[in-house]
């Protein structure tokens, strides 16, 4: 079922091949890597959006959608054909810092794929494991699907309040909508479905963080992120558990790839750029709640530079027209949920501002959320006893590859730091304020958010560092 | 001499890096080898429930909502409060369209039961009539009056 499971998703890895092929800057054949790797995420992520508005005017699995999403398809191609001159004269965007790969970048590739075969080799044998994913998956994000593909035109009962909270009908739908899409198509519920898409979005993260570094710094920068990030235990497991956080570090991490790029200029952005960034962004929030924070600090930060650089409105008002068709798709399925369908989100559903504020003022809520903080950081990558922690070992790597006073231009980088701080923070306060039990909340949910922050955070991070390659060539070879 | 040693700990440092990381996954694929079970390839706890309820799947209308009691609604229960949290929401999910809510309120309740005193003592206190059994401690009932 594996082989046809994967043919479900060729038509949405087609659609966001060619979305983002048009929307980057200069000719279709630049930096294909990336594209090809942002490609596996937001191709099912726009067709996840369109199957779940399609579905709320007709019913689910009705042949009508195949023509909307084939006719996108077709109308996509066509763009790409009639605009083929125009994009090969187009200025492609410069290289940043990126170096041709050498022999030690070629070493460290190597690397990279021996664990990210033991990554792969991992992943599937969890999933054989657990078919239904963990239990979040098959209580909230399939469960859900289920409801697509068997509800019929009743799908939509999964939104009474009848059903059990932890059901989570107002969880946003990117992951469920994916899977009941892929179901459609082949005709039949197989667990398959959830496996490979979420191998595509792991497959996907990896491939962003790898080439996005590769075509902006050096190809060594990107593969020894790539491999920190596939030798996480954390990284296998939420892949194949089949939640929604590696789809949502997904697009945090493609999303800051794009905001450090639009924020690294006080010119004008490639429209293109912008578009990305918001389709990114918004999906994040069509994937998670947290992704709604993320999308809110995201417009926030974007605002708040060109506001610094003295951007005048008329070149804020061209950024936002850059802004607003990326988010249209993701934002429109976004509303309808929460604003029509939806119950309240249980985090807010009841809360008054005199219990937030109690909650706040409790200073062993502070002091409880920190050390169950500071315990996930300290189990990071390990798994049931196999204690072997990288964080020493990248934070020693790090300051040796700490580069020189102004070989690098921070104003990017620091914004989108600041954007995953914020995010960070904006984590801690839901729980201080959590109605729910704080112990269960922090037991069930620290490592998979501090997850949340690993791949954008290695991103950044590698970004800003020197490149390795230096460091595995003889001085003398390299004077 | 500085930039030579800087060199040589870069070089370290990055080795290390990698053999932390290649360590780390290697661990971690050896930690699932040993967890590795081939009878779940067929029998895992999500498609063995769902198998037990296959026959109500049979049995109840595609739509609409329906009762669930479970041992946890009797008095003087004391057992796992995860397990049977768990049974219940692996039972919505098994039935899904139909939405389970738990309680005997509805026409058609769904009964999860480890053991047959059980089942007598919840069609007592919540009175409700066996319309079937389907095996393994699961069982359709009705509300026995108005």
């Amino acid at each position: 079922m594996i082989v046809p499971a994967t043919f479900a998703f060729i038509p949405p890895f087609f659609i966001g091949l060619i979305t983002v092929l048009l929307a980057w800057p200069g000719p279709y054949r630049r930096d294909l890597p990336f594209k090809i790797a942002l490609a596996l995420g937001i191709g099912p992520g726009i067709v996840s959006c369109l199957y779940f508005l399609y579905s709320l005017v007709l019913r689910p699995r009705s042949r009508p959608y195949w023509l909307l999403e084939g006719g996108l398809l077709a109308g996509l191609l066509l763009a790409a054909w009639l605009l083929r001159g125009l994009k090969n004269r187009e200025a492609s965007l410069s290289s940043g810092l990126a170096d041709p790969p050498n022999r030690s970048s070629y070493l460290l590739l190597g690397v990279f794929g021996f664990i990210a075969v033991i990554a792969a080799a991992s992943f599937i044998l969890q999933s054989f494991m657990q078919p239904h994913g963990i239990q979040d998956a098959w209580n909230i994000w399939n469960m859900r699907a289920r409801f697509m593909f068997r509800g019929g035109p009743g799908w939509t009962d999964l939104f009474t309040p009848a059903l059990y909270w932890l059901n989570h009908p107002d969880y946003p739908f990117l992951v469920t909508a994916g899977a009941a899409r892929a179901w459609h198509l082949l005709g039949q519920e197989t667990t398959a479905i959830p496996a490979v898409q979420a191998a595509l979005y792991a497959a996907g993260l990896t491939g962003v963080l790898l080439t996005g570094l590769g075509s902006r710094h050096s190809w060594g920068q990107g593969t020894l992120a790539g491999t920190l990030l596939a030798s996480s235990a954390w990284f296998v497991l939420f892949g194949a558990w089949q939640i929604a956080d590696v789809p949502l570090t997904f697009f945090y991490t493609s999303a800051l790839f794009f905001l450090v790029l639009v924020l690294s200029d006080t010119a004008p952005t490639h429209p293109g750029l912008l578009f990305l960034l918001a389709l990114t962004g918004g999906l994040a929030a069509w994937t998670k709640n947290e992704g709604i924070l993320f999308a809110l600090l995201l417009g926030a930060i974007w605002f708040l530079a060109r506001l610094a650089a003295r951007s005048s409105p008329r070149v804020l008002l061209r950024e936002l027209a850059g802004l607003l068709p990326g988010l249209f798709l993701p934002i429109l399925a976004l509303l309808i949920l929460k604003l029509v369908l939806a119950p309240a989100s249980d985090l807010f559903a009841g809360q008054s501002g005199s219990s937030i504020a109690a909650r706040l003022a409790d200073p062993a809520r502070y002091t409880l959320t920190l050390e169950y903080l500071w315990h996930s950081v300290q189990t990071f990558s390990t798994f049931k006893g196999w204690s072997l922690t990288i964080l020493p070992f990248l934070a020693v790597y790090a300051l040796l590859h700490w580069p020189a006073r102004g070989e690098r231009a921070l104003r990017g980088l620091a914004y989108a730091a600041a954007c995953l701080f914020l995010l960070a923070l904006g984590y801690f306060a839901i729980y201080l304020i959590t109605p729910h039990d704080l112990v269960w909340h922090l037991r069930t949910s620290t490592n998979r958010l501090l997850f949340h922050l690993y791949p954008p955070g290695l991103l950044l991070l590698f970004w800003f560092l020197r490149q390795p390659e230096a460091a595995l060539t003889n001085p003398q070879e390299r004077t | 001499m500085i930039h030579k040693t800087l060199h040589l700990a870069r070089l370290l440092a990055t080795v290390a890096l990698l053999v932390s990381a290649f360590a780390s996954a290697a661990m971690y694929l050896l930690a699932q080898r040993a967890a590795w079970n081939p009878i779940n390839l067929s029998a895992d706890p999500v498609t063995n429930w769902e198998a037990r309820c296959e026959g109500l799947r049979q049995d109840l209308p595609n739509h609409g909502s329906f009762g669930y009691v479970s041992d946890w609604d009797l008095p003087g229960w004391s057992g796992s409060t995860s397990d049977m949290d768990n049974e219940y929401r692996l039972t919505q999910y098994a039935l899904v369209p139909r939405i389970i809510v738990r309680g005997a309120q509805q026409p058609q309740v769904i009964g999860n039961f480890s053991r047959e005193e059980d089942l007598r003592a919840a069609q007592e206190r919540f009175g409700l009539r066996l319309v079937r059994s389907y095996g393994l401690g699961i069982y359709l009932l009705e509300r026995a009056g108005p």
